[in-house]
């Protein structure tokens, strides 16, 4: 590393401050990681959101991905997910392209992209779950019903199947979008807050399925807001604001210095 | 007045408005949902140059080209709207506005060039003006031929891309993250939406044709909050109606059947606000209800 | 031929004055609800005083425009439907009564729905008041009016269009506001229905307001120019109308849409000079991401070697070195020919950091 002494000068130091050192070497080769991103930088029309991010997430993990508003928590989700064409970098769910991993990634989205308007009951959101195994243009049979119907009991949802989602409360329709994640069957889990606006019996719902769901061996990535909760409810963490400030187990990657970092207005 | 319903022209105009109104009606659902309700107004005054032109260039008054010319030129005013409103810092509803008198005003150029001009004076300027307001009176058993095709490969697009259309419309993000094309949905839908307005354009007029999208739906919302339930209620309301408002027209000298239709539609969408179960009055004597508790 | 012309420039003005505040409130499509269901206003009003020229009928009509517009808001205010779904369904309830009525009981009246929508301005000369014609002083009239009520409520009005919240807490009567507004784009429409039309009145509401508002910075500004663009418009229709003897009104609407697209395109915040903006924008992205791709991995043979650096970033080679050969330009990256690896300069890591930090 003979170029680490070239590094110094008063720039060099401002941008090590910034928490933006050497990037640790082992991002290299894409091993088991559930998700792997190497060099990605994404933009939109005015501004550049995510700089040269390198992370990994681990197969069978409970992963958060925190950072302040603004940070890019979910513009890297839609990175990953394929909705957003970075301006660099890749992208490789278990060591494969997106398009070719699709169906054992399940997506649970933000509220506010949700059309709440639409006159739709429990059990047919549930049952989009299984759209790609149906077809679009078959019927359902009943073993994919079937399907449908356990993951709304695992989400305690099985007396309120023939209601109409904009009828529920904000957790219970969280645990609508759970259980259709569920009823895919995926063994990545991708959710864009599942905790906000959550009320504490479904958030406690929520945490527990996740934790099962991790000792079935699948992974869940999650953005999440509440720090205090951090250490809790996941065990790993990425923090980020802009570029990847830590990666890894939630206790080193959270540390005091990290969310400091992550957190303090800088400049 | 009976005797009507034994007459072969009242059965022509009937069939013909009101597979339009059964086609229009499920469509119009889900056109509703998407928050394209006043898009569909804009589609249809602006097809209206899509007709003049096509009669221009092709000089026949076949219903299917004037169709198809209706049906191009509401297609590039969709275009028009969302260029104006994505990237030329025109708000949604000016951009609306503008193109549907802009289009429109064209219609009219056009129009009047085809009156001055005698190259087209053989053929009767009664056919063109026809289009603006509708003369269902005036079907023929082509003109019924058409819809019918067009409705029945409206609804089998329908019933094909449900799915689709389903998690387009209820959950983008969850669209593309199954790997839906994000414009699929809305491509489905604006071509479904486009050809039954360039097809009612004849009967209905480009001033009215959208409300045959739009006020079944209104009506229906006022009884469920389901989507099989509404996607009838709407069909029911919207065939009802054109039987109906076609059945009065007939039988009544001076009243068009476009606009009785409509009539007939609003008229029973008033009343459900009022009576219907997610209405005013069950409202009213709900908040009753609790007070007294 | 010049009465005409000056009819439809006094209607411009008249209908310029409001433009702006509909645009910006996004009222564009209320006011096209509006200049139709005003056809049964008319319809209306004429079965009670049975001329079409009485003052009474102008203020019949009005008045029934505004209760389109109370309706509406009545409707979506009580959460049975939506806005938009509220004016699709009144407005052609309305117009379809107008029509029917007008079928069934004035075939032979002098009222033609055609001409109620698309109007004719070459009859406006034949009806004359004062020696002029009868819309050019109704307009002239009315123009007064806007002027005084824009002048007069300049300040309520300008707060409560960009921002209503706050213009209540200050106290501005911001409802009464809007359905003063209101009727007066109802008597707009009214008087203009048998000169020019209802459509090419929206398309005067609309069209001038909307290229202004891609050109102006302030309230004020924009209605000069809406003013100035309106009768633009009316010049450049009414000739190429005259010139080929097409439909005026017609001609008019279709040049305000034309001005709008071609300002869309072409203006500073048009989508020309946006996609060339964002063009900009990713290359200067593109760099600033390569600066930090290297000093993150600085000195890393893999990360930053002349023939692996591609594959990392993900780009082709070609736009890869591209991009280097850009920097390498500027003096922010040199090539380090021993380690074959690309390194930053002091200058290009100061670089960096502006990028980062702004």
């Amino acid at each position: 590393m003979t170029a680490g002494k070239k590094s110094g000068g008063e720039a060099g130091d401002r941008l090590r401050a910034l928490g933006l050192g050497a990037a640790s070497e082992e991002t290299r080769a894409p091993s088991g990681a559930a998700i792997h991103v190497e060099d990605l930088t994404a933009a939109y029309d005015k501004k550049a959101v995510l700089w040269d991010i390198d992370l990994e997430i681990e197969e069978n993990s409970i992963t958060a991905i925190v950072g302040p508003n603004g940070a890019g928590k979910s513009t890297l989700l839609k990175c990953i997910l394929g909705f957003l064409k970075p301006l660099s970098g890749s992208v490789r769910i278990f060591g494969k392209a997106l398009r070719e991993v699709r169906d054992r990634v399940a997506y649970v989205p933000q509220f506010s992209e949700v059309n709440w308007d639409f006159p739709i009951s429990v059990r047919d959101v549930v049952l989009m779950g299984r759209y790609r195994s149906i077809g679009w243009f078959r019927r359902a049979n009943a073993s994919e019903r079937a399907i449908a119907e356990d993951a709304m009991r695992e989400m305690g949802l099985s007396a309120l199947a023939s209601r109409q989602i904009s009828q529920l409360s904000g957790g219970q329709r969280q645990r609508v979008f759970i259980a259709r994640a569920l009823a895919q069957r995926a063994e990545l889990l991708i959710m864009d807050e599942p905790l906000a606006g959550v009320d504490k019996s479904s958030e406690r719902i929520i945490i527990d399925k996740i934790r099962e769901l991790k000792s079935e061996g699948k992974t869940i990535v999650c953005v999440h807001h509440d720090l205090n909760t951090l250490r809790s409810y996941f065990d790993h963490a990425v923090l980020i604001r802009r570029y990847v400030i830590a990666c890894g187990p939630v206790e080193e990657a959270a540390s005091e210095e990290n969310i400091r970092r992550a957190y303090e207005d800088l400049i | 007045m009976i005797s009507i319903l034994f007459s072969y022209d009242f059965w022509v105009v009937a069939a013909g408005t009101s597979l339009l109104a059964l086609a229009g009606s499920i469509v119009g659902c889900f056109s509703v949902y998407q928050g394209q309700s006043l898009v569909g107004d804009a589609i249809g005054h602006s097809a209206y140059p899509g007709v003049v032109l096509a009669f221009i260039c092709f000089q026949t008054r076949d219903p299917l080209i004037l169709t198809i010319g209706a049906a191009l030129s509401g297609g590039m005013a969709y275009f028009l709207i969302h260029s104006l409103r994505d990237g030329g810092g025109i708000d949604f509803d000016s951009a609306l506005a503008l193109v549907l008198t802009g289009m429109f005003g064209l219609g009219m150029v056009l129009k009047t060039y085809t009156q001055g001009n005698p190259a087209y004076a053989d053929a009767s300027q009664a056919g063109l003006k026809n289009y603006i307001f509708g003369s269902a009176a005036f079907l023929m058993k082509r003109d019924a031929a058409l819809i019918f095709c067009s409705g029945a490969l409206v609804l089998s697009l329908l019933f094909l891309f449900r799915r689709i259309l389903l998690i387009s419309i209820f959950d983008r993000g969850y669209a593309k993250a199954i790997g839906i094309p994000e414009a699929l949905g809305t491509a489905v839908l604006l071509f479904m939406m486009i050809v039954l307005i360039s097809v009612g354009l004849k009967s209905v007029g480009a001033v009215l044709i959208s409300s045959f999208l739009l006020i079944p739906c209104i009506c229906a919302n006022q009884h469920s909050r389901s989507l099989g339930p509404i996607l009838l209620l709407s069909a029911l309301t919207g065939i009802l109606s054109a039987l109906f408002g076609t059945f009065l027209s007939t039988a009544y000298r001076g009243l068009s059947t476009g606009p009785m239709i409509i009539l007939c539609m609003g008229s029973v969408t008033l009343l459900s606000m009022i009576f219907g179960r997610y209405g005013l009055l069950p409202r009213m004597l709900r908040k009753r209800g609790k007070e007294n508790d | 031929m010049t009465e005409v012309l000056f009819v439809l420039l006094m209607t411009a003005m008249a209908c310029g004055l409001l433009g702006p505040f509909l645009v910006l409130r996004r009222l564009s499509m209320t006011a096209d609800a509006l200049s139709h269901s005003v056809l049964l206003g008319i319809v209306l009003a004429f079965f009670l005083v049975r001329s079409l020229d009485s003052v009474l009928l102008t203020l019949g009509a009005a008045l029934f425009g505004l209760l389109t517009v109370l309706a509406v808001e009545l409707l979506s205010g009580k959460g049975l439907v939506k806005r938009d779904d509220a004016l699709g369904l009144v407005f052609p309830m309305f117009f379809s009564l107008g029509v029917l009525l007008i079928t069934r009981f004035f075939r032979n009246v002098h009222l033609d729905i055609e001409i109620v929508l698309m109007g004719d301005p070459l009859f406006a000369p034949f009806v004359r008041l004062f020696g002029l014609p009868r819309s050019l002083v109704e307009m002239f009239l009315l123009f007064l009016l806007n002027l005084s009520f824009v002048i007069l409520f300049y300040e309520p009005l300008k707060i409560s269009t960009f921002d209503p919240s706050y213009a209540f807490l200050l106290g501005i009567p911001v409802k009464r506001i809007f359905y003063a507004l209101m009727i007066l784009c109802s008597f707009c429409c009214v008087t203009a229905f048998n000169s020019v039309g209802a459509i090419l009145v929206i398309s005067f509401f609309a069209a001038p307001a909307a290229a202004a508002s891609l050109l102006s910075r302030s309230l004020w500004q924009m209605i000069l120019l809406t003013l100035l663009l309106g009768a633009l418009n009316c010049l450049i229709g009414c000739l190429i109308a005259f010139r080929w003897n097409v439909s005026i009104s017609g001609m008019c609407s279709f040049v305000g849409m034309l001005s709008v697209l071609l300002l869309s395109l072409f203006s500073r915040g048009g989508i020309l000079r946006g996609m060339r903006r964002r063009k900009q924008q990713r290359e200067r992205f593109k760099e600033e991401l390569l600066l930090l791709h290297l000093y993150r991995h600085r000195g890393d043979r893999e990360e930053t070697g002349f023939e692996s650096l591609f594959r990392h970033v993900n780009w082709s080679r070609r736009e890869t070195e591209r991009y280097i050969g850009r920097l390498m330009k500027m003096k922010w990256v040199f090539a380090d020919p021993c380690d074959k690896i690309y390194q930053l300069t002091e200058e290009g890591r100061e670089r960096l950091l502006l990028a980062m930090t702004a």
